[in-house]
């Protein structure tokens, strides 16, 4: 190894300046290639991907069969279940009797046969429900037999892509490859004696003692608790030793970063623009921003992206597949179709008792019915077929238009939602408007009001929605009803939230209460940046206030109602709370319904795929608010 | 901070009528009532439902309690699990907040002061991390909690928290951090101030109103945060926070305990109340120099 002498150092470095300088940069790539490394021993070590390249440990149903044929007995296959299999773990013991597989009689099958069927290598993958029903004899005592039947999921491993995918990602590995041959480009440059590359090396040892000490602390913690916080004693000894590796590793960092410290302009040399330095310390302070995001944020959101494509489940006793755009397709596929009313004696259309015109049957979904009656039990099961999400009628007409969908709740989510968010951020731009401009005039006991409107939004939404289903109750218990009948406006108790009721509008005043006033906040820090000189001028002119409303106000304000509105908009799509608590799960907001799928049906793919499916709706949101707002400026 | 009030000024230059003037004050106070009553009367009734008994709450409705008792508010100071809620929303908010407006001035002062390479792509990113529903991270999330060995514990909050804390705080002090002159670090540099020296020495304290806006915004957030405190501590009561008790409390079923509930709510505005009636003005000043730039 040949050391490179500084070209036209400030000094020349002594004889052990160079050794600790090649042991600094030797320490900054080794860094790097740890990094490396460890990418590569995570993937390698990484249970999930094992098992999709070599198979499950116990594969399949795990059961061992032997063919037994005895003097005096019938000849028969006989069940072993390997331990710990699945078999095993079903009820199936040692010694019974095999009769059937999913349903079919073994006898007169060879044992290869039988074996080929417990492994289902025929089944394609795409179609196998990865479960067996087996049938068998259990011999009793008393020398006769109970017949029973199990149902075995088997172990399947998943496919490598899978695999990968859903343990690792791209983003982090990306940005661990990244990272790693930055530091080990850095160190090649320190060995140059570059005074740009001994500062990045500063900051990087900097943020590395940080990160070793944060480690620390992590690890004492993490590894001390045992179990879920408070169930068991604080493990010291652990946690120390677990703690231990990450503080030795301070001390070569902290070595490297005083003694660069002391030398930088001693022995390194070159030029630095400003523009370079400011760079550097702008990513300085972004670091722990963007580690956190990274950690916190990257990972789910990359999965969410990913799981959207498969058919992954909670809990689930097999692997996700991929089925690239199924879960959207569902999720999006629509037909419309026009549909007749039933007619009453009078010739008109009848009416259900809550007043709702009572429709026919449209024609897809007598298509759907002929198609279900054509199908197999099987096919049945899978088929997911239209049927209705809601039905409009149209003007002057006895036709309505129905909408049908292969899940139209999730169609009902997105008129939901959006109804919801159109209505509700209106109404909330006009009320926080109004209260704005009140609470903006100069009155007595201005402070305590302005106080008071941020009460509701002060107030937990959760708990609020709790309060509203008290207050909306749907009979006498519920003081707004008692409220409006003391006042005589309605004669008897109103169901708020029923589904025949004026839900969506109670939804939308429950919303309007709790965030009207945010609204009028922002609106009033706008309002107080408008010169007072410009009203007095327009007064002089004899402007009436009507007109200074709409010629000061307004455009002086539009900035600020730009961003109010985008906040509000973003967070009305993303509305989860009042459904969740207030209404039950058929009426569903895009992200209730989103939760339900996670939580009642645990289909987490499809859960996922609704949440991308908001995502995009909220960009499609903001790019449109960007440039509505982009162009008002200029 | 200079208010400089738009309506109310120019009555004086009018020419005085009397009866329109008398007309337009009764309106207007009319109009503060009918504000006064929309904002505030949902939570009067909270407190007055709070001093009635379950039985009372679930036979009628009344605008006044019958007889006042203080029977909901005793059960909830006996109930330790509930003192523990508040105890844990409490820890939680505070450092997520402590957390967010360290970390965050740090970033915001480098994308607001600072000119480099890659600043847009950096601001841009955080701003889209606001644009995620919570929801459609929630299992994602859950399988990190899960692989940390924190799932059930106060921590998962702390360490999930920042993911809508984080990206609000950068980008308000950004927009603060943008609106100082730029005269105050060319000052310091002069005096031979480092970097980390103006920012932490100069700006931070002249931010320290829009640091305590800021605040009080994402103690507001992470205090009502249900979804992410309701996943995350489902197995764990001793990790539970306020609004996940709320909504929980007393179990499902019919008998609901709307009373006990309802004082619970009581409880747990009052300490956000009175943060808001210390720092109105200040929210107010923050925003403004916040809002409208963004």
């Amino acid at each position: 190894m040949t050391l490179i002498p500084p070209s036209v150092g400030r000094r020349r470095p002594s004889e052990q300046e160079v050794i600790a300088v090649e042991l600094i940069s030797g320490l900054l790539m080794l860094i790097g290639l740890f990094a490396f490394a460890y990418l590569f021993y995570a993937i390698a070590t990484n249970d999930t991907i094992r098992e999709a390249t070599q198979g499950p440990e116990i594969p399949g149903v795990g059961l061992n069969v032997v063919y037994k044929a005895p003097e005096g007995e019938e000849p028969h296959f006989e069940l072993r279940p390997i331990e710990g299999g699945q078999a095993g773990a079903s009820g199936i013991k040692e010694g019974d009797w095999l009769v059937s597989i999913d349903g079919e009689d073994v006898s007169g099958m060879s044992l290869a046969e039988v074996q080929a069927r417990l492994e289902e290598k025929d089944v394609s993958r795409e179609e196998d429900d990865f479960e067996i029903t087996i049938g068998f004899l259990r011999p009793k005592p008393d020398g006769t037999f109970s017949q029973q039947e199990r149902v075995v999921p088997k172990n399947v491993a998943p496919t490598l892509t899978i695999a990968y995918l859903k343990s690792f990602g791209f983003v982090v590995p990306l940005v661990v490859i990244g990272l790693g041959a930055l530091l080990i480009r850095l160190g090649n440059r320190l060995r140059r004696y570059d005074i740009v590359a001994a500062r990045w090396a500063i900051v990087v040892f900097l943020w590395l003692m940080i990160g070793a000490v944060v480690g620390a602390i992590w690890a004492f913690w993490v590894n001390g608790k045992g179990g879920l916080v408070g169930n068991a004693p604080f493990n010291y000894g652990k946690a120390i030793s677990r703690a231990v590796p990450y503080l030795l590793a301070i001390i070569p960092l902290a070595l490297s970063y005083r003694w660069l410290n002391q030398v930088i302009d001693e022995i390194f040399d070159g030029e630095e623009s400003l523009m370079s330095r400011q760079t550097r310390f702008a990513w300085t302070l972004l670091v722990p921003t963007l580690s956190v995001l990274i950690l916190v944020a990257a990972r789910p959101l990359e999965q969410t992206f990913i799981k959207s494509l498969t058919d992954d489940e909670f809990s689930a006793n097999r692997p996700a597949r991929l089925i690239w755009f199924d879960n959207y397709t569902r999720l999006l596929s629509f037909k419309l179709a026009t549909v007749e009313c039933k007619k009453d004696d009078n010739g008109e259309c009848a009416r259900s008792p809550n007043g709702s015109i009572v429709w026919q049957t449209s024609s897809v979904e007598e298509e759907e019915r002929n198609k279900l009656r054509e199908m197999s039990s099987a096919e049945r099961k899978r088929y997911a077929r239209y049927s209705e999400a809601s039905t409009l009628a149209l003007p002057f007409s006895d036709k309505g238009l129905r909408i049908l969908g292969k899940d139209p709740i999730f169609l009902n989510a997105i008129g939901n939602t959006l109804k919801f968010t159109v209505a509700s951020v209106i109404l909330e731009l006009l009320l926080g408007l109004i209260i704005a401009m009140a609470v903006n005039s100069r009155f007595k006991g201005r402070g305590l009001m302005r106080a008071a409107m941020l009460v509701p939004w002060a107030i937990p939404t959760v708990v609020s929605a709790v309060l509203w289903s008290v207050i909306l109750r749907g009979d006498q218990t519920g003081i707004f009803n008692k409220l409006l009948m003391d006042l005589g406006i309605i004669s008897k108790p109103q169901q708020w939230f029923s589904a025949n009721g004026p839900w969506m509008a109670s939804i939308i005043a429950v919303d309007v209460w709790k965030t009207a006033p945010f609204m009028a906040l922002l609106l009033l820090a706008g309002l107080q940046v408008i010169p007072g000189d410009l009203y007095e001028a327009a007064a002089v002119d004899g402007a009436s206030k009507v007109r200074q409303f709409f010629s000061i106000t307004l455009p002086m304000l539009r900035p600020t109602i730009a961003v109010a509105l985008i906040f509000r908009t973003l967070d009305a799509l993303r509305v989860f709370d009042v459904f969740q608590v207030l209404l039950d799960t058929t009426r569903p907001s895009m992200a209730t319904y989103n939760y339900n799928r996670l939580v009642l049906t645990r289909s987490d793919g499809y859960a996922s795929a609704v949440g991308v499916m908001i995502f995009i709706l909220i960009f499609i949101f903001t790019v449109l608010y960007v440039r509505f707002v982009r162009i008002e400026r200029e | 901070m200079n208010a400089k009030p738009g309506i109310a000024s120019q009555q004086t230059l009018l020419v005085p009528r009397r009866i329109t003037d008398l007309v337009g004050r009764a309106l207007f106070w009319l109009l503060i009532l009918a504000i006064a009553f929309y904002t505030m009367a949902p939570f009067a009734y909270a407190i007055s439902i709070s001093f009635r008994t379950n039985a009372q709450v679930l036979v009628s409705a009344r605008y006044l309690p019958e007889d006042p008792q203080l029977i909901n508010y005793q059960n909830l100071f006996e109930d330790s699990d509930f003192m523990r809620t508040m105890l844990n929303s409490s820890f939680v908010s505070s450092v997520t907040v402590v957390f967010s407006l360290v970390v965050g001035s740090f970033a915001a002062y480098a994308l607001g002061r600072v000119q480099f390479k890659g600043r847009m792509i950096v601001l841009y990113t955080v701003l889209a991390m606001t644009m995620f529903p919570q929801i459609s991270i929630l299992s994602g999330l859950f399988a990190i909690v899960n692989d940390l060995n924190i799932f059930g514990s106060t921590a998962a909050l702390i360490f999930t928290y920042p993911i809508f804390t984080l990206p609000f705080t950068v980008w308000v002090l950004t927009s603060f951090f943008q609106g100082l002159p730029a005269e105050i670090e060319q000052a310091a540099l002069v005096d031979g101030a480092t970097p980390f020296q103006t920012f932490w020495r100069i700006l931070v304290p002249l931010t320290a109103p829009a640091l305590v806006t800021t605040g009080l915004l994402a103690f507001i957030a992470a205090w009502n945060e249900y979804l992410f405190a309701l996943t995350f501590t489902l197995v764990s009561k001793s990790a539970q926070t306020v609004p996940v008790a709320i909504a929980n409390f007393g179990g499902y079923g019919y008998e609901i305990p709307v009373a006990d509930r309802i004082a619970a709510t009581v409880i747990v505005t009052v300490p956000v109340l009175v943060l808001v009636l210390i720092f109105q003005r200040r929210i107010i000043e923050g925003l403004t120099a916040g809002a409208v730039k963004g």
